[in-house]
């Protein structure tokens, strides 16, 4: 189904429409959700309530940005409010409840790295859980969901520079920390 | 300075950002290696930075089978509610806001209203209060002020009289 259709359907309340807008989208919008707010119960929640928001505003969606970026702005948007929700009312924890660890590419040839492999992959994760929100999730966008600089400055609304530049940003207090694994 | 106009390693580090993420132009990208081919920690920068880029490859987590069913629940419910849900959510929201204007208003007259009381209370000249009670229009506000007012000149010049001052008390009793 086109995008057009696709949101047409969406505007008229087709159920077809509904189910593939979430076909599409349910499990990368949930995957990004998750690495931002690193809780899977509150990501089920932010998820749920991106597919109403996606409803609720889809009368005011005119194609100047993709469907895609559209639906990943409003999904960081409520990643972020959710985040900073339970920051405040748990201003202890920076790893939150999910200990999302990422996968260092294996070298399965080498089996006597892999204790190595494991701690890096260990300081990476806390790395990347340190970087502020801003930093995290320009990372997470480019990164993991593989967002150009175009894409990233649609979904958060800020200047390609900007993109950039928090991205070199990031990547350096990165570099700095994982400097002996690189 | 390099004679493509780059003012050092720094510069460049930025470029292998932007390079790492194939945002680089074909200029800028000629520029970044032949300065990689003459720079070792330039050169040692990149690949780091594609290590990095390679080291962050994340599990994709499977959403739970009952996330689906959940959702697709709420948007049929949201979708039911239609437009009318949708302009009632509006007018809801457009009372809630009128609510709390009237709220401020409320609250930024009472604390003129009672600072101008603590104001007339500290002065030990007599006042009638119930004028200032009585206000219910801005003309009502404006008549109870030049009334307040008119009563403290009267009374300011009832005590600057001569006639009752210490000066002339003492006078009247020296001639006695």
């Amino acid at each position: 189904m086109e995008d057009t259709r696709l949101v047409e359907g969406l505007k008229t309340g087709d159920d077809e429409a509904f189910r593939e807008l979430l076909d599409r989208y349910e499990a990368k919008i949930f995957n990004t959700v998750l690495r931002i707010v690193k809780d899977r119960s509150h990501a089920e929640d932010v998820v749920q309530e991106v597919f109403l928001k996606t409803l609720r505003n889809i009368g005011s969606f005119n194609f100047q940005a993709g469907l895609y970026t559209w639906i990943y702005r409003i999904a960081v948007n409520a990643a972020l409010d959710n985040l900073k929700k339970t920051q405040r009312m748990k201003p202890l924890s920076i790893h939150g409840n999910e200990e999302q660890t990422f996968e260092i590419p294996s070298d399965v040839d080498d089996p006597s790295r892999a204790p190595e492999r494991a701690e890096m992959a260990r300081i990476l994760t806390g790395a990347i859980d340190e970087l502020s929100d801003k930093y995290r999730t320009i990372l997470i966008l480019r990164e993991f969901e593989g967002l150009s600089y175009e894409e990233i400055s649609q979904t958060l609304e800020c200047s390609k520079g900007t993109v950039e530049s928090r991205l070199f940003r990031a990547r350096e207090r990165l570099r700095k920390k994982m400097e002996k694994y690189l | 300075m390099e004679s493509n106009g780059f003012h050092g390693c720094h510069e460049f580090h930025e470029l292998i950002n932007r390079f790492v993420d194939n945002e680089l132009g074909s200029e800028q990208d000629r520029i970044l290696h032949d300065h990689l081919a003459q720079c070792a920690p330039c050169a040692r920068r990149l690949e780091q930075y594609r290590a990095l880029s390679a080291s962050m490859e994340p599990e994709t987590v499977a959403p739970p089978p009952a996330l689906r069913p959940r959702i697709l629940e709420a948007l049929r419910a949201e979708s039911s509610r239609g437009i009318n849900g949708a302009a009632l959510d509006k007018v809801i929201l457009l009372f809630r806001r009128a609510a709390v204007a009237a709220l401020l208003f409320v609250a930024i007259s009472a604390t003129f209203f009672f600072g101008r009381l603590g104001t007339l209370q500290a002065d030990d000249r007599p006042v009638h209060y119930e004028d200032l009670f009585s206000i219910s229009t801005p003309d009502d506000a404006l008549e109870a002020l030049i009334h307040t007012t008119t009563q403290k000149d009267a009374l300011r010049r009832f005590t600057n009289d001569s006639r009752f001052t210490n000066d002339s008390r003492s006078t009247n009793e020296e001639g006695e």
